[in-house]
């Protein structure tokens, strides 16, 4: 088919409790590139990342992925097929140290956590490459400290560190500048464009600046549908976006 | 490490133990702490809130009081068989109830064990309210005649050890690392590729298989097995335990049984008025030491930053002073005592 499209949604659909959340949504993210998301507050863009993901069961329609019908697959299938998401909300391992969170993910590549009879020291060897990781999202100083100690911006940078030690093939990105500083997404920015190299990016934004920064395609959503659907240029210009951002009072 | 140190004091301390105290009051020590330490693998580490382990615990019990008295097992296949059953048990409870979340595990491992204390009630073999009574205690590999109390206690402070050594091994692998982070952030465990299903099922047998070996010992100690071991108390009191000595360390579980059971020794006398003053405590563990005894004296400053700051909030008078590292005499617990009611 067409192996052009990385992710292809068909009629995607989610109802929760007789309301719509997302209707018909019909995605195509090409291979390569960065593919962003947005649409006002409540427009159905976290929860149509959760049906890709499968975090939740789509009501109708279907997804495919690298041409492969991924509906009924299980989320943490999905993730070791090389489709790995991070969340709207900051996710990490609060008690667990940088460098322990960012091998979370090494380990699992490297099929090693089933041995519950190794001593921990089995994970050292993995060490080196998270840590280089975590030096690319500039959190060297910090690689022994427990996560629910980082300040707020540090925490979404530990999960895209963590994320990127699974080396996925696509990433899907809710919200990664939220809540960050200009400092911050900056160098977060500039990562994201550096690790999007032979990579997809699907990724929900709502700073603006960003997506006119990083984007190659956007899709805008509105109250769970797609609205417009092209590359900065001709959606900034468009006149019902401008009416959905301003009809809803969002940025 | 200062923990291994503490540790590697306490194993000294329950080699010399016996001369100074009841062995049968020590050794069910040993038996609830392995107990809360295979309790503790699954909620202090995978974040699973089990309320029926008394089901593992009993059938532990009962299968090896079964295999020694009726089958005459020797002792080491007697305990083998009640881990195997309650491993058994582990296996098909885990396929129904790993799946549910939260309180829904809670609710369904209840369900599930208050439906085995219904079976050990009516089936024949577990003679009912007698309980299956003079269970032989049998030697050790053929050599040490386990009929004395002191040859006992070393084989189950040996046993214990191995078991709770295993269950440190466990949260110490790389297996351990993943039910850590499946307890702090599933959804993130899933996210990068975890079936965190699989890991949960594995865990909460592996809970199940040391929960019997615990209820196995405890029926070569006191050579009776009974409804007590099955009934949902048990499966309180574990949760108890784990908690007032602090869930999700090595140390705290262990701590927690020697209290809750040195407590139970003490107030035996006192009847009905054990479950109030246990309450109590509790009240005043909670209150005092959220993260349990343990889990609160690993850092003691902030311990006592936080206590005086709670105190001093709500009242200017006298608070309620718990003495943390005030030890308990051991010795005058003379009285073995079961537990439950
Ligand atoms: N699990 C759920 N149960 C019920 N309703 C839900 C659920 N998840 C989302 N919704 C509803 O679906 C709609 C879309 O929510 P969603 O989180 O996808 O929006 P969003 O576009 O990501 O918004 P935001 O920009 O605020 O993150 C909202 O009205 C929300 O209330
Ligand atoms: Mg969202």
């Amino acid at each position: 088919m067409e192996n052009n499209y990385v992710i292809e949604t068909r009629g995607l659909t989610k109802e929760f409790m007789g309301f719509r959340a997302v209707e018909d949504i019909n995605l195509k993210v090409r291979r390569d590139t960065i593919h962003a998301m947005i649409g006002p507050n409540g427009a159905g863009k976290s929860t149509v990342f959760n049906l890709i993901t499968k975090f939740h069961q789509p009501t109708a329609g279907q997804i495919i992925f690298k041409g492969e019908d991924i509906t009924r697959d299980r989320p943490a299938a999905l993730a070791r097929k090389g489709l790995v998401r991070s969340f709207q909300i900051s996710a990490v391992f609060p008690e667990m140290t940088v460098l322990e969170n960012v091998r979370m993910a090494r380990m699992r590549k490297e099929g090693k956590p089933y041995q519950f009879w190794r001593s921990l020291t089995t994970l050292h060897p993995l060490n080196d490459a998270c840590l280089e990781l975590i030096d690319q999202v500039g959190l060297s100083e910090y690689a022994h400290v427990s996560a629910a100690a980082l300040p707020y911006g540090r925490k979404r940078a530990l999960e895209l560190a963590t994320t990127l030690a699974l080396e996925p093939e696509v990433m899907l990105l809710d919200e990664p500048m939220a809540g960050l500083g200009s400092e911050d997404i900056k160098r977060i920015s500039a990562l994201i464009r550096r690790v999007a190299q032979g990579r997809t990016v699907l990724m929900v934004e709502h700073n603006m600046g960003v997506i006119a920064d990083l984007s190659d395609v956007i899709s805008v959503l509105q109250r769970g549908r797609v609205l417009v659907e092209g590359d900065y240029e001709t959606v900034s210009k468009d006149p019902r976006v401008i009416e959905a951002y301003v009809g809803t009072g969002g940025d | 490490m200062m923990r291994i140190a503490l540790f590697v004091a306490l194993v000294i301390l329950a080699i010399i133990a016996p001369f100074f105290v009841y062995p049968v009051f020590l050794m069910k020590v040993f038996v609830f702490a392995l107990f809360a330490s295979a309790f503790n693998l699954l909620l202090g580490y995978a974040g699973l809130l089990s309320f029926g382990h008394a089901a593992f615990f009993g059938t532990g019990s009962y299968i090896t009081a079964h295999a020694l008295k009726v089958w005459g097992f020797p002792f080491e296949m007697g305990l083998l068989a009640g881990v195997v059953a309650s491993t058994a048990l582990g296996v098909l409870f885990g396929l129904i109830a790993v799946r549910r979340l939260g309180i829904y595990f809670a609710m369904i491992t209840l369900a599930l064990a208050q439906m085995m204390y219904f079976v050990y009630l009516q089936a024949p073999f577990t003679g009912g309210e007698d309980g299956i009574q003079s269970v032989p205690r049998g030697t050790l590999l053929g050599l040490v005649d386990l009929r004395s109390d002191l040859n006992l206690y070393y084989v189950v402070l040996a046993i214990s050890l191995a078991g709770i050594f295993c269950i440190y091994r466990i949260v110490k692998s790389p297996f351990g690392q993943v039910l850590r982070s499946i307890g702090q952030n599933p959804d993130r465990s899933v996210s990068l590729g975890y079936s965190i299903s699989t890991y949960k099922l594995a865990v909460y047998i592996m809970s199940a298989a040391f929960s019997g070996l615990a209820g196995a010992l405890l029926v070569v100690v006191f050579q009776l097995a009974s409804l007590d071991e099955v009934n949902w108390h048990m499966s309180g009191e574990v949760v108890l335990m784990t908690l007032v000595g602090g869930v999700g360390t090595l140390l705290g579980p262990i701590v927690g049984a020697a209290v809750i059971v040195t407590l139970q020794n003490y107030l035996a006398e006192v009847g009905q008025w054990v479950l109030v003053i246990q309450g109590s405590i509790f009240v005043i563990i909670v209150l005092a030491f959220r993260k349990g005894i343990v889990g609160e004296l690993s850092d003691p400053e902030s311990w006592l930053r936080t206590t005086l700051r709670r105190v001093g909030m709500r009242s200017p008078g006298p608070g309620p002073s718990a003495r943390p590292g005030e030890a308990v005499d051991l010795g005058q617990a003379r009285q073995p005592v079961r537990s439950g009611d």
